[in-house]
């Protein structure tokens, strides 16, 4: 049974997250290795979905994401859109809408988007932030990723209307997945402005040169705070793929990590178990910081973050 | 010293001429890599190396001027068999140096109470020498994917990973007792990896004392191999 719960109170709040798109659009794939702890490699193995898999999966303390990876096969999406319509579409936050940019019906896609809107969200969950992932974008040359992607955002845009909706360019292959999720998790957080203003006081009192925190199970970057320029603005997706691959690797060992310290002459990072559900990431570069100073300034913050979130 | 011959799962031996070429040298070792593995399932893969190993032999016996001794491994980059390997290539490489890095590695393990020793090649991820305890090769894989860790995250905040101060420490939580593993860079391309149980990290000042002197150690023997006149 499902908890017919409002959204607001921070504490209780269920949100409500929808994965959809059409056969073969890569959703399967795209949540086992944000959820379910796939690496790209292994994705090969998994079959078409046949039907609706509700994974309820849970995220930080009070959110349950409930994540409908409906089957994208056409006869499934019609069905839920006639007669199903109220219990799919009802107390949606977020709808997520996978797009196979190298899809051979272009058209048949959009229609199915635009009744998803239509008879869906409009009628059900007007609220829902609704975020489109133009997805398998590697298999795109280079040189026309953007061009493509910004006529294909234009045309959602469009078909949308009234609502507002937000686009990524996206694959399994590079960091761009891990973006775009993260940037949608981010937004669910209840209290994230608090948690950020946090952050950075934290970053500031323990001349940090920058702070992560990142979502224990998927390791998406919840928050953080840059008080030193990096040259490298992907670099967060990056740190995730490379924590969790090594997450992975424990956890064929029947181990986890629950805290790392890595170093040279020229930087230190601090990667520890923060929260039941937050890991913690902190980066100096001043040598004078000392590395037992740093922990013990960690340990002192938990308890305080901990009511944070 | 080591000829590493690559096969291809459905090939059909050694070629003549490795042959030939380690015939000249008596100290030769032979490995022979039966290569892409992973694309055999798990159940076939004994009997493919028992047919390649049995086709070597039968071609060396009608090669009557010619006898070897081989070692076949069955490797793939996508997992760590390769890594397997090529750590066994390594060890008779150093032949002359393993058992002074081996008596090295086994007194830092004993006077810091650690579990694990082993001295590795950072760039190629192979055990250059473990101590003379070590049997457990999952630790090994984990060694070489914290070796990943590092270098990865390394790479995104400096320039340069690997320096004199370049060092990681990982407290594993597990089914036993809580686990650290710890690497501390070398020299020329050598990581130190050390596994212990996390109740020993509490004589920290020891440890880094013994690893420094174990730093010191190695640093003489690969002076000392380098002024040798060469063989």
């Amino acid at each position: 049974m499902r908890r017919r719960g409002m959204p607001g109170s921070a504490r209780n709040s269920q949100q409500k997250v929808l994965l959809m798109g059409r056969c073969e659009a890569g959703k399967t794939s795209m949540r086992s290795i944000i959820f379910a702890n796939y690496i790209a490699r292994d994705t090969r193995r998994l079959g078409a979905t046949i039907e609706v898999e509700q994974s309820n999966v849970r995220f930080l303390d009070n959110l349950v994401l409930n994540i409908w990876d409906c089957g994208g096969q056409d006869a499934f999406m019609e069905t839920f859109f006639t007669t199903q319509a109220d219990i799919l579409f009802s107390h949606v936050q977020v709808l997520i809408f996978v797009f196979d940019v190298q899809s051979s019906d272009v058209q048949k896609d959009l229609e199915v988007f635009q009744s998803c809107i239509e008879t869906g969200i409009l009628k059900h969950s007007r609220d829902a932030k609704i975020y489109c992932l133009i997805h398998k974008m590697d298999l795109i040359p280079k040189a026309q990723r953007d061009e493509l992607f910004q006529a294909r955002k234009q045309e959602l845009e469009h078909l949308s209307k009234p609502l507002q909706i937000s686009c990524f360019a996206t694959s399994i292959w590079d960091e761009t997945l891990y973006n775009a999720w993260s940037t949608i998790m981010s937004l669910l957080i209840p209290n994230s402005l608090i948690l950020k203003r946090n952050l950075k006081k934290f970053a500031d009192h323990i001349d940090a040169d920058e702070v992560l925190l990142f979502e224990k199970a998927t390791f998406l970057v919840v928050a953080h705070h840059m008080r030193k320029q990096h040259s490298d603005p992907n670099r967060f997706e990056k740190i995730s793929n490379i924590i969790k691959q090594f997450k992975l690797s424990c956890n064929k060992m029947q181990s986890n990590f629950t805290s790392i310290e890595i170093r040279n002459s020229s930087f230190a990072a601090y990667i520890e178990l923060f929260t039941s559900n937050m890991y913690i990431m902190v980066v100096t570069s001043d040598p004078a910081v000392c590395s037992d100073a740093v922990k013990m300034n960690i340990n002192t913050a938990k308890q305080f973050f901990k009511e944070c979130v | 010293k080591a000829v590493v011959s690559t096969q291809s799962t459905g090939d059909n031996g050694l070629d003549r001429r490795t042959a030939e070429q380690s015939k000249h040298s008596a100290n030769v070792s032979v490995f022979v890599f039966i290569h892409k593995v992973d694309g055999l399932p798990d159940d076939q893969r004994e009997e493919e190396q028992k047919r390649i190993e049995t086709s070597i032999r039968d071609e060396l016996n009608h090669a009557a001027d010619i006898t070897l001794n081989f070692k076949t491994w069955l490797t793939s980059v996508y997992e760590y068999s390769i890594f397997h390997a090529l750590s066994d290539v390594n060890e008779k490489l150093i032949d002359h140096l393993l058992p002074t890095f081996e008596d090295l590695l086994h007194r830092l393990k004993i006077t810091c109470c650690m579990d694990t020793t082993l001295l590795m090649d950072v760039s190629a991820k192979c055990y250059i020498a473990k101590d003379n305890d070590f049997t457990d090769h999952n630790k090994y894989e984990m060694c070489c994917d914290m070796l990943d860790l590092y270098t990865d995250i390394a790479n995104i905040y400096s320039h340069q990973p690997y320096d004199d101060d370049s060092y990681s420490c990982v407290i594993l939580h597990q089914v036993t007792a809580p686990e650290v593993m710890l690497t501390k860079y070398l020299r020329n391309n050598l990581i130190l990896v050390c596994l212990l149980q996390e109740s020993c990290l509490k004589e920290r000042g020891i440890i880094n004392q013994n690893i420094r002197k174990f730093s010191k150690g190695i640093g003489k023997v690969l002076q000392v191999q380098s002024e040798k006149p060469c063989s």
